[in-house]
C-alpha cells in the first residue's frame, strides 16, 4: 500500500506522515505530492504565476484540474494507492470556498464541519475517486492536532492553536523548541514524533474529534485493504 | 535468464527479494542501496566460479570493497552477524570472512545446490569455493560421469554459466578515451577500457548492427580503428591515450574531419560503449551498469535506453541498470513484462527494499514516466526537501 499526501503545506505533510506511521505504515509507503514538487524555481519566482494563491486555493486547483494533475497520474501506478487530502478549516468559510459553517457551540461541531469540507472536496472532484481518498480535515488548524501531544484537555476548543503551540507550549521545553535555521517541516516532524507510536496516538485522538475522525477513516481503509 | 534474486544481511540490505526481468532499471534516492544490489551479484559470481574472494577480486569486477564487518549488515539494535547470503534462482551461497576486521581478508563461500536441479537430487548439498576450484581443475571425465555429486555439479554449472562473467560497468571518460587503463577485464574494462580493441575485432554482422545507430550522434560520419597507429604521428592526438579509435565528422571538410577518442566529444564514447556491450558476441550476457546516464543529453538517454532494450532481446542480454536521470525511464516500455522498473528505498529501519513499479494499461494521464518520477508519484526521491 502507498499513500500520497496533498496538503496545504510541507509542515502539514510532516504531521500527516507521522500519524500514518502511528497507524502502521512505513515512511517509505508515504509519498508527499503537494505542495513543492509541482513547481520549479522559475515558477516560484514568476510574478504572475498561476500557482500563486492561498493554500486552500492550491489544494482546490489540484482537485479541479484532476485530469491534468495529481489524481490520474498518481493512480496510474498499479498498487493499492490512496491519497490523503489535508485541509484545515481556518479558510473554509471564505466566499471562494463556501463551506457551510455549523454552529460553533453545537456538540457535533467538529464532525459536522468535517463532513461539510469533505462534501466540498467531493464537489470539486465531481465525486470521483471517493474510495481512494482519505480526508485529513483539521478543525481550525493542524496545530490543534499537535497540541494533543502537549495538553490533556480537548484541543478543538483552543482559540488560536498555532499561537498556543508555538508561543506557549512548545517553547516550555528545550527539546520541543524550534532550533535556529530549522526548516518548519523538519521542526513539525520532530514535534510530532510521538504520533508514530500507536498507543500514544490513540490517547492523543481522544483530545481532538477531527483527529479521531481522520484516524478512524484510515483504520477502516487499512482493515478493508 | 535469471529470474529471482534474494539478498540477506548484505550491506544495507537486511532482506530483499527481486523478481528480475531482462532489463531491470533501478531508481532511488542517493544512498538508498541501489549499488548494493548490483554488488551482491559480484559476490555471487565469484562464489559460483570458485574463485578466491577478496578485496582485489571484488574491486576488479566493479565492487566498492569494504571491511568485511561493513559488508555484512550491522543495523542498530541487531546482533552482529558473521555471514550474509545471496540466492539466485534457488541457488544459495553463504559468505563469511576469515577476519571481519581486515579489508584484505579472504571470504569463504558455502554453496548450497539443490532445489530444482533434478529428481535424483532432493536434499541438496553444500560445497566450499576451494572444493569448487578443485572440481574445475579435474581433467578425468570418467570420474565426473560416474560421480553423482559431480554430475549434479555439471548440471548446476550449465545452469549458472552466465553469472560467472557478471561485472558492474561504471564508465568514466578518461578510461573510454584510453588515457586510464586501470581495468584489465576483457573484452571490455569495467570503466570503459578496451573499446577500440573490441570494435576492431567486430565481424561484419556486428559492425553493421552498430552502424544502424549512427544517427544517435548527429555529427558522426563513421568511426574506425587506426590499427597501424599512424594518425598519432600525424598529430591527431598528443598521445596521452592508448586508444586507436577515431571518428569522422560529417560537417567538416573531408581532409580535416578526424577526431581521436582522446579529443572527441564525450557522449559518443559512452553510447558506442553501450552499443558494443549489447551487440558484441564476446561480451557478458549478464551484467550491470551503474549510472548509465553519465554524459548523455536527456533525449539521448531516452533513445539509447530504448535501443538497449531492443538489443537485449535480439542479442539475449540481461542487465541490471542504475540511473539517476528521469529521461532514461522514457525509453522503457513498462507494458512489456521483460522490461522492469524498480524503486529502491530505505524503510524506517534503514533497510534497503525494492518495489517493482508497474503501470495500469489504461490511463488518461498524459505524463511521461520521467515526469511521474520528478513529481514524486513513483517515490525514489528524497522526502527531506
Amino acid at each position: 500500500m502507498q499513500i500520497g499526501i496533498i496538503a496545504e503545506g510541507t509542515s502539514d505533510q510532516a504531521v500527516i506522515t507521522n500519524i500514518l506511521r502511528g497507524l502502521g505504515l512505513d515512511g517509505s509507503d508515504i509519498l508527499p505530492l503537494r505542495p513543492d514538487l509541482q513547481e520549479d524555481e522559475t515558477d516560484k519566482n514568476y510574478k504572475i504565476s498561476e500557482y500563486k494563491g492561498g493554500t486552500w486555493q492550491g489544494v482546490k486547483n489540484d482537485c479541479l484540474e484532476r485530469e491534468e494533475s495529481v489524481f490520474e497520474d498518481f493512480f496510474w501506478v498499479e498498487d493499492n494507492r490512496f491519497i490523503v487530502i489535508q485541509l484545515d478549516t481556518a479558510e473554509a468559510g471564505d466566499k471562494d470556498f463556501g463551506v457551510i459553517q455549523p454552529d460553533k457551540k453545537a456538540e457535533n461541531y467538529s464532525t459536522e464541519l468535517r463532513k461539510n469540507v469533505i462534501e466540498k472536496i467531493n464537489e470539486w472532484i465531481e465525486n470521483q475517486y471517493e474510495d481512494e481518498l482519505l480526508y485529513a480535515v483539521c478543525i481550525e488548524e493542524t496545530e490543534a492536532w499537535i497540541l494533543t501531544i502537549f495538553q490533556t484537555t480537548d484541543t478543538s476548543k483552543s482559540a488560536d492553536p498555532k499561537k498556543k503551540l508555538l508561543e506557549v507550549e512548545a517553547p516550555k521545553n528545550k527539546k520541543t523548541k524550534q532550533k535556529s535555521k530549522e526548516k518548519l517541516s523538519h521542526y513539525y516532524d520532530r514535534l510530532t514524533k510521538d504520533f508514530r507510536k500507536s498507543k500514544k496516538l490513540k490517547q492523543f485522538a481522544k483530545r481532538n474529534q477531527s483527529l479521531a475522525d481522520f484516524i478512524a477513516q484510515v483504520q477502516e481503509k487499512l482493515e478493508n485493504t | 535468464m535469471y529470474k529471482n534474486l534474494i539478498i540477506k544481511n548484505f550491506k544495507s540490505i537486511y532482506e530483499d527479494e527481486i523478481e528480475l526481468g531482462r532489463i531491470n532499471v533501478f531508481i532511488g534516492e542517493n544512498g538508498s542501496g541501489k549499488s548494493n544490489i548490483l554488488e551482491a551479484l559480484v559476490f555471487f559470481s565469484l562464489g559460483q566460479k570458485g574463485d578466491i574472494i577478496n578485496a582485489e577480486a571484488l574491486y576488479s569486477l566493479g565492487m566498492r570493497a569494504t571491511k568485511p564487518k561493513l559488508t555484512i549488515s550491522a543495523f542498530k539494535n541487531s546482533e552482529l552477524l558473521e555471514e550474509f547470503r545471496i540466492t539466485v534462482d534457488n541457488e544459495k551461497i553463504d559468505f563469511n570472512p576469515e577476519n571481519v576486521d581486515d579489508i584484505f581478508s579472504d571470504w569463504k563461500s558455502l554453496l548450497e545446490i539443490g532445489t530444482g536441479l533434478g529428481e535424483s537430487f532432493d536434499d541438496g548439498f553444500v560445497i566450499t569455493n576451494k572444493d569448487l576450484l578443485a572440481v574445475l581443475q579435474m581433467k578425468d571425465n570418467e570420474k565426473i560421469i560416474n560421480n553423482k555429486f559431480l554430475r549434479e555439479f555439471i548440471m548446476y554449472k550449465q545452469k549458472t554459466q552466465e553469472i560467472v562473467n557478471y561485472v558492474i560497468y561504471c564508465l568514466n571518460t578518461k578510461s573510454l578515451r584510453g588515457i586510464y587503463n586501470e581495468s584489465r577485464k576483457n573484452p571490455l574494462g569495467i570503466n570503459g577500457e578496451n573499446l577500440d580493441v573490441l570494435l576492431a575485432n567486430f565481424d561484419k554482422e556486428e559492425r553493421n548492427q552498430i552502424l544502424e545507430y549512427k544517427y544517435l550522434i548527429s555529427w558522426l560520419e563513421d568511426f574506425f580503428i587506426d590499427t597501424d597507429d599512424r594518425l598519432k604521428l600525424q598529430g591527431y592526438k598528443i598521445n596521452r591515450s592508448q586508444s586507436g579509435l577515431y571518428f569522422q565528422d560529417k560537417f567538416m571538410a573531408q581532409k580535416n574531419n578526424i577526431f581521436s577518442s582522446e579529443n572527441s566529444n564525450e557522449g559518443i564514447l559512452y553510447v558506442l560503449f553501450y552499443l558494443a556491450l549489447f551487440i558484441s558476441k564476446r561480451t557478458p550476457k549478464f551484467f550491470a551498469i551503474d549510472n548509465i546516464e553519465t554524459c548523455l543529453n536527456p533525449h539521448l538517454c531516452t533513445e539509447t535506453m530504448r535501443i538497449l532494450c531492443k538489443l537485449a532481446k535480439e542479442n539475449d542480454r540481461q542487465a541490471l541498470i542504475m540511473t539517476h536521470n528521469p529521461a532514461i525511464l522514457d525509453g522503457l516500455d513498462l507494458n512489456d513484462d521483460e522490461i522492469r522498473l524498480f524503486e529502491v528505498y530505505r524503510n524506517d529501519s534503514g533497510h534497503t527494499k525494492t518495489r517493482r513499479i508497474k503501470l495500469k494499461p489504461n490511463t488518461k494521464s498524459k505524463r511521461k514516466l520521467s515526469e511521474l518520477w520528478t513529481r514524486g508519484f513513483l517515490g525514489a526521491i528524497s522526502k527531506e526537501f
